[in-house]
This record gives C-alpha cells, structure tokens and sequence, in this order.
C-alpha cells in the first residue's frame, strides 16, 4: 500500500496543479466573469474522472473527438479528418459492448462515428441514426456522450467567440483517483418520444430532461449550461447581467436557427 | 428592426459564430464597439452555449413542449422553421387544441 500511495501522490499533485492552470487564459483575458473560469475548471474536473458510463481516460478520449468534429463542422464531409485517423490519436476502448449492456458488438470507430455526427452534424441524427447507435453504445452511454459533445461544443464555442484557443483537454486521472463508472440507471424514466428514456413526470421544458438518463452526464452539461446562459434566471424576462433577455434570446434564436434544431 | 437594442450586432456576431462564413472576426469587433467588453463577453456566452443546447435537442429527440408547439405554428411557418429534420419529432396534433388545454392560465 505505501508503495500505490508513493507512486501516485506525485502524479496526484501534478494533476490538481495542472487543473489550478487550466482555462488560465481565460482568467487573464480580463474581462470573463469568474464564475465561468471556474465552470470550465470544474468541467475538466469532471471529464478527467468517471462517469457513469465511461471512464475518465474514455470521456476524455469522447472529447477528443468530438472537439476535432466540432472544428471541421464547416467544412464538407468528404473533407474532414477520417474517422479511423481521429481514433488513431486517442484511447478508445477497444470494444465498449461490457461497459454499455449492449446487444451488437461495437468498434472505436464505430463510438467515433457517434461522436462525430453529434459534434459536426447533429441536426442530421434522426431516430434510425440514434437506434443504431443506442444498439450498440446503450441508452445510457450514448447519452452520457451527447453531454460530452454538447459540453464540448458550449466550451470550445466560446473560445472561439471571445477569440482565444481552445484550452487543452485535460489528463484523465487513473481509476485509483477517477473512480469507475457505476454503470446504474436512475428511477423514473420514461418514453416521451425521445430517442432515449428521460424524468417522468416532469414540469419544466424537455430539454431540462434531455440528459436525465446519465445523471453525471446530464450535470456536466447543465452546469456549464447554466453558467453560460440564465446563471439561474431562467424564469426572469429582466436580467440582472450586461446582456438583457430579450438579447441573449436574439443570439439563441440565431445559433439554434443555424444550426437547423428544430428544438 | 425588433427594437432590440444591438440587435443587429448581435445577429451578426450569432452568424460570425454558427455559420462559418468568415464573418466572425469582424462581427466580434462591431459588436465590442457598440457595447463594449463585459457585454460581449456575456454575449459569446449565450452564442457559445446554444452550440450545446442543440446538441443536447438533436442527440437526444426530445418533442418540443406542447405548449410551445400549439401557439407556434404560424411563427414557425413563417421563419421556415418546419423545414428542419428535427420537425418530425414533434407532436403537430397538438396545433389543433387551444394553448389553455397545456397551461389554464391562457383560457
């Protein structure tokens, strides 16, 4: 046991400096608001360890991928970096079949696939798309990658909006430190349509249920979500913030209407 | 003209962002002019953001709410909104019943 705890303190402690500096440019950019530094931090954070379906090392692997999908999502299919050649740069699980419950066999590229069509073209996914890949990956999985994705796409979209590079990914911590993914499946989920079980009943709009299925998932997103959006004046038409609502709800409208989401 | 003050920056910079039609660099710089830092700030936040909200809308399927979808029809006629793919997720039985029967308040 002494000998676990002296091999990893050090890579502890390198970790949790590493994640101290992370999103420093954004610090020093002057003008971002604290609370979204932080948000970024505690993202990472939560990438870098288990989920409830993939592990850390996968999730940041996930994320790898899809931040290469997102920054080729303007340009053609036929033009973008290969899936295989996008898996050859990360550690994806070999086979994901006994992590997800699933029924058919599933590959790296097969994961990538997924990956990528939510990070560069999900306005494509239909219920075919998504049945195909629930098949293979889970429903809970594919979830948890649905949050990666779009958590993904809400971090590196503001770097590139305010002009600085995106922040390198973070390391994935080792299971001693990141733990292993429980792999359970919350209560009170139900059919509404979806392509995936989601919180039933539920009061409030659907997208707030979206990710319900994969709780870790589903908080990796909403966090940043929030922070980036509402920051908890979601129910409020008069913000307390330099941007009114009706502005903010010109820039979503915009970005929704571009990205052809029906939503 | 919505009356929205900057609102023609701020669709400008929304464009730059989502569309890829090499405005974006431009439309920051308008948009910082008129309003200055701390607002665009909050403004690439927003923008930023819903690149994730319609990742989560898409990959997931989820039906927009039926309240949305029975006072929405002739707004989304006109923006061409019913062209997107996702339209098909969505339950359009619901434009034929009046708003009050998804939220009282509206009787």
């Amino acid at each position: 046991m002494g000998s676990i705890v002296s091999f990893h303190l050090p890579e502890l402690t390198r970790y949790r400096w590493t994640m101290s500096k992370a999103f420093t440019t954004l610090e020093q950019h002057g003008d971002v608001p604290e609370r979204i530094v932080s948000a970024f931090r505690t993202t990472w954070q939560r990438l870098s360890a288990s989920g409830t379906w993939w592990t850390g090392a996968e999730q940041v692997a996930l994320a790898a991928i899809a931040r290469a999908a997102f920054a080729e999502r303007f340009a053609a299919p036929w033009m973008r970096t290969r899936t295989d050649e996008l898996v050859a740069t990360v550690e994806l699980p070999g086979d994901s079949t006994s992590k997800a419950s699933t029924s058919k066999a599933s590959t790296p590229n097969k994961v990538a696939e997924v990956m990528v069509r939510l990070s560069a073209d999900a306005k494509t996914i239909d219920r075919a798309f998504a049945e195909e890949a629930i098949a293979r990956i889970g429903d809970a999985a594919y979830v948890e990658m649905v949050a990666i994705a779009a958590t993904v796409a809400a971090i590196d979209a503001f770097a590139e909006a305010i002009g600085v590079a995106p922040e390198p990914l973070p390391s994935p911590l080792p299971p001693e430190q990141g733990g292993e993914p429980s792999r359970t499946r919350p209560d009170n989920m139900g059919d509404i349509g979806a392509y995936v079980p989601m919180l039933v009943p539920f009061s409030d709009a659907n997208v707030g249920r979206a990710l319900t299925l994969c709780p870790t998932g589903n908080r990796l997103y909403r966090d940043v979500g929030g922070t980036l959006y509402h920051e908890g004046q979601f129910y409020d038409l008069s913000w307390d913030r330099p941007i009114s609502r009706p502005q903010a709800e010109i820039l979503a409208t915009r970005v929704s209407a571009a990205n052809e989401c029906f939503y | 003209m919505n009356g929205v003050e900057y609102a023609d920056e701020l669709e400008a910079f929304a464009d730059g962002l989502a569309r890829g039609d090499g405005t974006l660099a431009s439309a920051r710089d308008a948009l910082i002019g008129v309003t200055g830092t701390a607002f665009f700030v909050e403004a690439a936040a927003v923008a930023a953001v819903f690149h994730g909200y319609v990742r989560v809308a898409d990959g997931t399927g989820i039906p927009v709410d039926e309240l949305v979808m029975a006072t929405t029809q002739d707004l989304r006629q006109e923006l061409h909104i019913n062209a997107y793919a996702g339209r098909i997720n969505s339950d359009e039985s619901v434009q034929q019943r009046p708003a009050s029967d998804f939220n009282p308040a509206l009787d």
